[in-house]
């Protein structure tokens, strides 16, 4: 089974970075956004630039890879006709899934380094003093956390024939329900509560918890726990859905149906 | 007798769909009406039908990609709807198509990815693609990307990748739909030579004479529901005393073809029409006296070609089935 993720962690970064507009999506899109979050944070002091430009175009570019590459590979995957191969494949279709989420990550991860370099050595943002520990730790549990939410998405876009309308509608929404550009405290408080239930809005803010001066494990212990149940009730949730959809498919019939 | 790997029992399975945005009305398509038959160790067994008689429907149960409405299938002794990711490792299915394939990977890699898929042990992976690729004659394009094939080389792969894993059994879904003459033989060489290796083969196809070629056994499915199942020979003894005349005509017209059909002993007409000219065949029991019926229907100048032939496979299709076959 192991081997089976890796190797499809493999293909999938192989498979995605053949396509131009992926290619696009990681250099130069990283580089828009970055941009523009200067734009808007230019005059400010660094900290708040490290934690709404520096990881706020970050997340953006990670979320950006996430949801255009878990979405239309499935599509792609449909396309192709080998989504029905990967289903009935004798290794579990959750350890494929898993597998294209950490290769759309790896590269997102990529993405979120050239929108940090970009920034580093042409606005001369800096880098304020971090407990590496600390940030790197929570660095990890922020991938896992989204790769647990994208595993939920994928799900979605396994089910469904309108998986490139359902990328499009999720995309910049959640730049901004989120909060990776503006704090979530400016936003309607009827939008709140969904922003809370979603574990991005909790990554970020364990980051910028992270990387604050002083920043110490009691500061990061609200967005840590607070990510950690959600992670644990997406497992849950996402164990339960999954097997639903596994049965789902195999009762309509329509996997290859694009 | 030999032992059974596939009993399927009265199956039955219905699509249903929705149509309309706000108004919604459900439709229900009866792809299976309770199908039965089984399926021998070491067979070629064909599914034979019209298009949309339940053919791939059957394959996707059988595959565990769908799950039946009713009845109940075995595989190797095992259920495929409960015990689906037992069943997985010993068998695999190819689609007809250019689809199913990595175009972007090589031929290597394509069977790479789908060895690890099938939990191939590492150390047998290399020997064992380079021996497929060998088979299906693809060994010197290994490392070429798979865009670059013809639709020939296309499905030659795919039947490496179904056999991966080695699986006791293969289903094929119209594997040599599209194939020039002579990559359809290749195809169905290869499958001959698995066959004698002692893999069990269930295959769907519209082409008779592949059919005919290859198959043990076949069935004939038409509109969800089974007609017959027997050997080819056994079949076209179903039209014993029966003979075909085949007639080439330059210039016929669909009036035509229906006093054809009207003619006293004729007792099916097909006609299949190309660029040049239109084949046009009779079934009769009594052609001596049919043949000068056609000639005072046709203008004798018109016909290029005229011939009474024993009956094949696939006027027993028409005869059981209806209709047009391929």
């Amino acid at each position: 089974m192991m081997r089976a993720l890796l190797h499809t962690v493999k293909v999938q970064m192989g498979l995605s970075i053949a396509r131009p507009m992926f290619k696009f999506i990681i250099i130069v899109n990283p580089l828009f956004l970055a941009t523009l979050a200067f734009f808007i944070y230019g005059s400010s002091s660094p900290e708040r630039l490290f934690h709404y430009v520096v990881l706020g175009s970050g997340f953006m570019a990670l979320w950006s890879s996430i949801v255009y590459s878990s979405a239309s590979d499935v599509q792609r995957e449909r396309f192709y006709g080998t989504l029905e191969l990967l289903f009935v494949a004798p290794v579990s279709f959750a350890a494929i899934l898993i597998g294209k989420i950490i290769g759309n990550m790896v590269w997102g991860l990529i993405s979120m380094g050239i929108a940090f370099l970009y920034l580093a050595l042409l606005f001369r943002i800096e880098v304020p003093a971090m407990q590496p520990l600390l940030f790197f730790g929570s660095l990890v549990f922020v991938l896992i956390a989204i790769s647990v939410f994208s595993f939920f998405l994928s799900l979605a876009f396994t089910l469904s024939r309108q998986t490139n309308a359902l990328m499009n509608f999720i995309e910049y929404p959640i730049y901004l329900v989120c909060g990776f550009l503006f704090p979530i405290s400016i936003l309607p408080d009827w939008v709140k509560p969904i922003s809370y239930l979603l574990p991005p809005t909790w990554a970020i803010e364990l980051l910028r918890k992270a990387t604050e001066a002083n920043a110490t494990f009691s500061g990061v212990a609200m967005p840590l726990t607070a990510l950690l149940a959600l992670v644990l009730i997406y497992i849950v949730f996402g164990y339960f859905c999954y097997r639903a959809v596994e049965n789902k498919a195999r009762i309509n019939g329509k996997l290859g149906v694009y | 007798m030999s032992e059974t790997v596939i009993t399927v029992s009265n199956v039955k399975r219905v699509y249903k769909t929705e149509v309309g945005m706000f108004k919604k009305t459900k439709k229900e398509v009866e792809a299976l009406k309770g199908i039965s038959f089984s399926i021998h160790k070491g067979e070629i067994f064909g599914l034979l039908g019209p298009n949309g008689a339940g053919k791939t429907t059957m394959i996707k149960l059988l595959t565990t990609m769908l799950i039946p409405d009713s009845g109940t299938i075995s595989i190797l002794g095992m259920d495929p709807v409960t015990q689906h990711m037992k069943v997985r490792p010993h068998i695999n299915f190819i689609l007809g198509g250019e689809r199913n394939l990595y175009w972007r990977l090589s031929a290597y890699d394509n069977l790479a990815y789908f060895a690890d898929l099938y939990k191939v042990p590492r150390q047998e992976q290399k020997n064992r693609i380079l021996e497929l690729l060998e088979l299906v004659g693809l060994a010197d394009v290994a490392h070429q990307r798979v865009e670059t094939f013809s639709k020939g080389m296309k499905q030659r792969l795919q039947i490496a990748r179904g056999l991966i894993n080695r699986p006791y059994i293969l289903f094929l879904d119209e594997p040599s739909i599209g194939l020039d003459p002579v990559s359809a033989r290749k195809l169905r060489d290869i499958l001959l030579k698995l066959n004698e290796q002692g893999t069990t083969i269930l295959l769907t196809t519209h082409y008779m004479y592949e059919a005919d070629e290859l198959c043990d056994r076949i069935a004939f499915i038409d509109k969800g529901e089974l007609i017959t199942v027997d050997t080819p020979e056994n079949m076209k003894r179903q039209t014993a005393g029966v003979s075909i005349i085949e007639c080439k005509l330059t210039d016929v017209s669909a009036s035509m073809i229906e006093e054809l059909s009207r003619l006293p002993h004729v007792r099916h007409v097909k006609h299949e029409q190309d660029e040049i000219m239109t084949t046009v065949r009779l079934q009769t029991e009594m052609p001596q006296a049919v043949i000068p019926e056609i000639y005072k229907l046709v203008d004798e100048m018109s016909i290029s070609d005229l011939a009474i032939m024993q009956p094949t496979l696939e006027d027993v299709y028409v005869q059981l089935v209806g209709g047009d076959a391929q």
